[in-house]
């Protein structure tokens, strides 16, 4: 059974005490939060960029004057036996006029007069999302046979997004990692002040035969309750500072989410453990 | 039952506080050592209460070595006895409240007990008008019942006091002394470490430690 009212007392003690130090702990430990929910945001972000079908995962590949369906069909199997392809579909130069004339409006000048005749064929490559970060040097293979004209991809700032995931993602690691040391070293310091500003008093119960459990419990929960409001108010900033990108940065607001309950989920559970970790090893010490 | 043979204990540099004691205390008796400073009175209690270990011969509380004993096993050991200390350890920073109070939620016991006991407690030593005052802007002699009721508040198998009446009036000696014998009726073990003979009374028994060795008993 906890001692729950003599935790609540330390709890109480250490902020009439120290109110100082408690707010200037929860501000770094909010201010680490707000990183590591933007780090989580943002490998997250990258992440969804991949699975984001036309804009990113896909490539339009033109060709060379008017090939026979033989030729087409053999250069859909040129193409398929490269890595990281999951679909090839081919778009007559008619095709090709339709979709042109969806996107910049029938009346648009450039296509108005324009003729089908006038644009190539082409074939559109979709990408398997595993293999975004290699979608430069397919292109570049591509490029090179013989039978095609030109190729144009990554279209957009999903379409890099999702071209640097695996930089944004070891990036995002890396980031978290460090946050998390920063975290934990927090948690570690303010235990072991506490631990020294209650070291006559551990001295005590020890003495009238207090447990470890008894003596720590407070510890624990003090860094537990430092952490997780900590994560949630560096996710409510985090959430804060995406939605106002979002609405005063008009060309990101089709491209970003909202900050996610999950990614605060996430960011509030790391925190939780990386903060049994700190407290764990400032009492081992 | 407590059961010390041949014990001794020489500090470093060579000062004997012990020397070949050896006594039985039966579950349940009252028991007075007396003798001037120096004798080796706080060094016995400790060593029953497992704060010091003997350096030779052997303390046995309840079947337990607590020389011996694992940590766990010592404190709960603990758990089961009261020590009002000669110099009161009490944390400063706290209520008297709290200071008494801690050993009952050490033993897990509801909040609602806790208040009623630690009320009950402290108005036996007269001081539930200072409850809430903190340890520290006590009086030497309130302080040091205080610790009297800190050590009895949770009804422990054994009861050590050392000089628990040393810093008070006649009439808080009486008090605090008419509480542990109560206590001892109530079938707890009551071990009084004194210097003078005041309060020795039928029933209870008596050593007399001289230079760390029983002289009379």
């Amino acid at each position: 059974m906890f001692p729950i009212p003599y935790i609540a007392r330390h709890l109480r003690r250490a902020l009439i005490l120290r109110p100082l130090s408690g707010f200037l702990t929860l501000l770094a430990c909010s201010l680490a939060g707000t990183l590591l929910a933007l780090t989580v945001y943002g490998v997250d972000l990258a992440r969804t960029a991949t699975l984001v079908p036309v804009s990113a995962s896909s490539m339009m590949v033109y060709i060379k004057g008017r090939p026979s369906a033989e030729a087409i069909e053999r250069m859909r199997q040129d193409l398929s036996s490269l890595p990281g392809i999951e679909r090839i579909i081919f778009i007559p130069r008619a095709e090709g006029l339709k979709r042109m004339r969806q996107w910049l409006g029938p009346d648009n000048p450039l296509v108005a007069d324009l003729e089908a005749d006038e644009l190539p064929d082409a074939l559109e490559v979709r990408l398997n999302p595993n293999h975004m970060d290699q979608a430069q040097t397919l292109a570049a293979r591509i490029a090179h046979l013989p039978e095609i004209e030109d190729v144009r991809y990554n279209q957009g700032l999903m379409g890099h997004l999702a071209g640097s995931y695996q930089g944004i993602r070891t990036a995002g690691i890396i980031l978290a990692g460090a946050l998390i040391l920063c975290l934990g070293l927090i948690v570690f310091l303010t235990v072991r002040v506490s631990l020294e500003g209650r070291r006559h008093e551990i001295e005590i119960l020890t003495l009238l035969g207090a447990d470890r459990l008894f003596l720590y419990t407070p510890h624990i929960v003090e860094a537990l309750v430092l952490c997780i409001v900590g994560a949630v108010l560096g996710c409510l900033l985090a959430g804060y500072l995406v939605e106002t990108l979002r609405v005063h940065i008009s060309i990101l607001e089709g491209v970003m989410g909202a900050f996610t309950l999950r990614q605060a989920a996430v960011v509030i559970v790391l925190c939780m453990l990386l903060s049994l970790t700190g407290v764990g090893l400032a009492l081992r010490r | 039952m407590i059961a010390i043979e041949n014990a001794a204990k020489v500090y470093d540099g060579g000062v004997t506080a012990l020397s070949g004691v050896s006594l039985r205390i039966e579950k349940g008796a009252c028991c007075f050592i007396q003798g001037p400073s120096g004798a080796g009175k706080t060094t016995l209690l400790n060593l029953i209460y497992g704060l010091e270990r003997p350096t030779s011969g052997s303390v046995e509380v309840a079947g337990i070595n607590p020389a011996r004993a694992s940590h766990a096993t010592l404190q709960g050991l603990r758990r089961h006895m009261g020590f009002a200390f000669q110099d009161f350890k009490l944390v400063e920073g706290w209520s008297a409240y709290e200071n008494a109070a801690v050993v009952l939620e050490m033993a897990g016991k509801p909040r609602s007990y806790v208040r009623t006991r630690v009320w009950k407690v402290l108005e036996w030593v007269g001081l539930q008008h200072r409850m809430y005052e903190r340890a520290a802007d006590l009086s030497g002699g309130e302080r040091q019942r205080l610790a009297l009721a800190r050590a009895v508040v949770h009804t422990p198998e054994i009861i050590l006091a050392d000089e628990p009446v040393a810093s008070m009036d006649q009439m808080s000696a009486q008090v605090v002394m008419n509480l542990l014998f109560r206590m001892h009726k109530r079938g707890m073990t009551v071990i009084i470490a004194s210097h003078g003979r005041d309060y020795i009374n039928e029933g209870t028994s008596f050593i007399r430690l001289h230079h760390g060795m029983i002289e009379d008993a």
